[in-house]
């Protein structure tokens, strides 16, 4: 368990047991009431939460009485997900901003975003159904994309690499213009605008005063290499870790590491049902904290984790982890053992001779890597990179190819590591509760 | 599996007529469907049955989802991107929006071939000057008459990439090289008959074509369901065939704002289920590597000719090589005018499924064999043993009509 404070845990129990719907029915059949939590191991009762418990009882049974969706400071989000697994969820405007606060913390580089008196102004370059605004349509204008807290949705299509020129322009113009603070991205849609950006002859806004966040899907070497490559080391760069259900969970540190955030929520990593051991393959749950809105207990999150237990060079004290990506993107090898999304990045590296790629693992031991190639591209390079990972899947069914497209799924997000294998109930079960 | 194997997955092919098996050979009309594809369909309308886009329910979705996923698998076969996939009713469809869209006037040149299907050849007719080009001593495509007609500058060019019933395979890449050389015209494929073999796909990356236009049905897919693929940038100045919902982002009393491609160009509902059945046939085909593909092609050809060379009561449409030919045979029978008893007696004596008449293609028919023709056509479930075994009753239906 990674918040030593049971007592808030108990007192999220009781307030989402006597305030919300569903969590006293899912309690109720469970055959528990908040007095039987009374330790820690007795928290362990209570069966995961899950994403399709928040979709089904959405607004009436996950929305604490007192509020409504009007009700001040709310503020409602929506995530087309992936395979059907949509959600629409809300946080308080104050609870995000908190724990953004919390975990922005760890890196000192992002400090300017926190002086007093500064309006924030934040440009968002993501797939289009990360927001609630009609990015995706070409005639839309500025003003239609302007979110209330002043963050601008840049235009983007939903088929990424089918972005039109005009489009292009628009989004490097809009930076211009509004000149942000924060471009909070996607890093694929970004590297994507980086390389459409150059091809068009332009370059950077600016190369200093201003930082950039990533978010939303795997930030992979490849892409963040584009990225530092075109920006330089005098913008702040790092990677976020965060849920359209609840926001912030974790940043990463200047020392490159991803630290949790244990002020705002009360995190468990799950292996076989017990707490995993520092380094073993698990799945976040996450229970939060003094959240009156909307209370999320076990929230058992389908993402895989392994947790260090060596304190960060950086000296900051929150835990640090690997994210490993989704569960239903993990590789399975036939020896039923996986591949994670991240130990899959890790093996191809920032690559300098790809600029976006993707594993799709279509059948027991059947994998297909394709990339879009560079300049850089020599068929050795291909060659090594094709021999690593039929030595790391264990497989010699992985095939290896250029192409020039990739589509993006229906929302517009793009996963760089699939796997119809993943998605089998029986194999998704093995590693998670979702 | 390979091809080799293919036949257990087509439910009719276990189907019994008067206890008699079905020989089919008439996939250059239809292809059989695989069990995938039908599960495909079936599943769509006993899961869901809903209509896409704009949905905002969970089921609409769903099937929105599936459906575009199979635009971008189309598109990633064909080595496009996903915009410049358009979904049509068929390769009729596909042809006629381009030959509409593209604003032609009646002197402007477009370049055709005579050995083309009727679809590829009234619309251009109907829009434009069409000249065409003939067949050559062998009963190939004569480049050099091509290349004469690319002295007009012709706007379009418009290929068959094989033939539906010489099943001659053109040489399109270097015929839309040189199309774009000679006057930079906008090439035109259909490939209707090539499609359904993975060892004639047409990489658009590759490939100097502007649109290529096919049918779901001849590639195992459903009927009723088509694509049209476009270079974005041509794509973008076609003018759309049809009007109403689905294509517009804005419509108000004076006017309105066409959505951008592809969808612009599917106006109303589209067919979901096919649509989902072609995605089952895409990823059906895609098992088959080229190579297999290429031999299995290449055996049933042979067949094809042998069996017809060694009658002299038959005459065969087209080149006699198997190189760059696929499995089709147009068959003419000498003294035999009307075919329709032959083919019947094939069905209901022998239980073989072949077609008579002009085949969508009279120009060519007509000029070649002099009138209707008997055509027989072989795809990945057939064997040579069921080409050989239509001969046969083809030599004993010739003898007993007296022919």
């Amino acid at each position: 368990m990674m918040n030593s404070n049971f007592k808030q845990v108990q007192e999220e129990i009781t307030y989402s047991y006597e305030n919300t719907v569903f969590f006293r029915k899912h309690m109720e059949q469970a055959g528990l009431v908040p007095e039987d939590i009374i330790e820690p191991n007795d928290f362990l009762r209570i069966p995961p939460t899950v994403k399709k418990n928040y979709r089904q009882n959405f607004p009436a049974g996950v929305i604490a009485s007192g509020y409504n969706l009007k009700s001040p400071h709310v503020m409602r989000f929506q995530s087309s997900g992936t395979e059907g697994d949509r959600l629409v969820s809300v946080v308080l405007s104050y609870d995000l901003a908190r724990r953004q606060a919390s975990c922005i913390s760890v890196n000192p580089k992002f400090s300017s975003l926190w002086k007093p008196g500064l309006k924030l102004r934040t440009c968002r370059f993501a797939a289009p159904n990360c927001s609630d605004v009609e990015c995706a349509n070409p005639n839309s204008t500025m003003d239609s994309r302007m979110l209330p807290d002043g963050t601008l949705v840049l235009p983007v299509y939903h088929d990424l690499l089918t972005t039109p020129d005009r489009m292009i322009n628009m989004a490097l113009d809009e930076i211009e213009e509004y000149d942000p603070h924060l471009l909070f991205v996607d890093p694929t849609h970004f590297a994507f605008l980086i390389r459409a950006m150059k091809k068009l002859g332009r370059v950077p806004h600016k190369k200093s005063g201003f930082c950039i966040m990533s978010g939303y899907t795997l930030c992979t070497q490849v892409a963040r290499r584009q990225i530092k490559e075109c920006f330089g080391e005098e913008v702040a760069f790092a990677d976020m870790l965060g849920m359209s259900e609840l926001g912030y969970l974790g940043f990463e540190c200047p020392h490159g590491k991803q630290h949790m955030n244990t002020e705002d929520y009360h995190l468990e990593f799950i292996h076989n049902g017990r707490a995993a051991k520092p380094g073993e393959l698990a799945e976040l749950l996450i229970t939060t904290l003094d959240d009156k809105l909307s209370p999320h207990i076990r929230y058992a999150t389908g993402d895989m984790f392994r947790l260090s237990d060596e304190p960060c060079s950086c000296g900051d004290p929150t835990p640090i982890v690997r994210a490993e990506g989704r569960v239903k993107n993990a590789l399975w090898r036939l020896d039923n053992t996986v591949v994670t999304p991240k130990e899959l990045d890790e093996l191809i590296g920032p690559a300098p001779w790809i600029d976006m790629y993707q594993m799709n693992q279509t059948d027991d031991d059947q994998f297909n890597f394709q990339y879009l190639k560079n300049e850089n591209w020599t068929q050795q390079a291909e060659d090594d990179l094709l021999a690593r990972l039929r030595d790391t899947l264990r497989s010699n069914n992985v095939s290896c190819s250029p192409t020039e497209y990739f589509p993006a799924d229906r929302g517009g997000k793009f996963i760089s590591c699939v796997s119809s294998v993943a998605m089998r109930e029986e194999k998704r079960r093995l590693l998670s509760w979702v | 599996m390979g091809i080799e194997n293919s036949r257990v997955d087509f439910p009719v092919l276990e189907r019994l007529i008067d206890g008699q098996s079905i020989t089919y050979l008439d996939s250059a009309a239809t292809a059989l469907k695989p069990r995938s594809v039908i599960d495909a369909m079936s599943d769509y309308y006993s899961q869901s049955g809903v209509n896409i886009h704009r949905g905002k329910y969970y089921l609409s979705e769903e099937a929105s989802d599936a459906y575009e996923r199979v635009r971008y698998s189309i598109a990633q076969y064909l080595g496009a991107y996903g915009n410049e996939i358009v979904f049509t009713k068929g390769t009729t469809e596909a042809l006629n929006l381009v030959a509409y869209g593209l604003d032609l006037k009646e002197d402007d040149v477009v370049v055709g071939f005579l050995d083309s299907h009727h679809a590829q050849l009234l619309p251009w007719r109907r829009y434009a000057n069409l000249q065409l080009v003939g067949l050559n001593s062998e009963g190939g495509i004569d480049l050099d008459h091509y290349r004469e007609l690319l002295k007009l500058k012709p706007k379009v060019v418009v290929l068959t990439h094989c033939s539906n019933v010489s099943g001659t395979i053109a040489p399109i890449e270097q015929m839309a090289e040189e199309a774009k050389k000679a006057c930079d015209a906008i090439v035109v494929v259909d490939a209707a008959q090539s499609i359904p073999h993975p060892h004639l796909r047409i990489d658009v990356s590759k490939t100097p074509v502007d649109f290529v236009a096919f049918s779901g049905h001849k590639m195992l897919g459903p009927t009723g369901v088509g694509c049209l693929y476009g270079k974005s940038a041509v794509l973008n100045t076609l003018r759309p065939l049809m009007l109403g919902g689905g294509m517009v982002d804005w419509v108000d009393a004076d006017g309105s704002q066409e959505r951008k491609i592809p969808h612009r160009f599917e106006a109303g509902t589209p067919p979901i289920a096919s649509t989902l059945g072609l995605g089952a046939a895409l990823t059906y085909l895609k098992q088959f590597s080229v190579q297999e593909s290429l031999e299995h092609t290449e055996t049933l050809t042979k067949a094809i000719i042998d069996g017809a060379l060694k009658r002299d009561y038959l005459e065969l449409l087209g080149t006699k090589s198997v190189k760059n030919r696929c499995a089709i045979g147009s068959l003419r029978i000498h003294g035999c005018d009307d075919l329709s008893d032959i083919a019947r007696s094939l069905s209901d004596s022998y239980g073989i499924m072949c077609r008579t008449g002009h085949m969508c293609a009279q120009p060519v028919v007509d000029d070649q064999m002099g009138g209707e023709i008997l055509r027989i056509s072989a795809y990945i479930y057939n064997t040579t043993e069921e080409i050989e075994r239509f001969y046969l009753a083809l030599d004993e239906l010739v003898s007993f009509l007296g022919l």
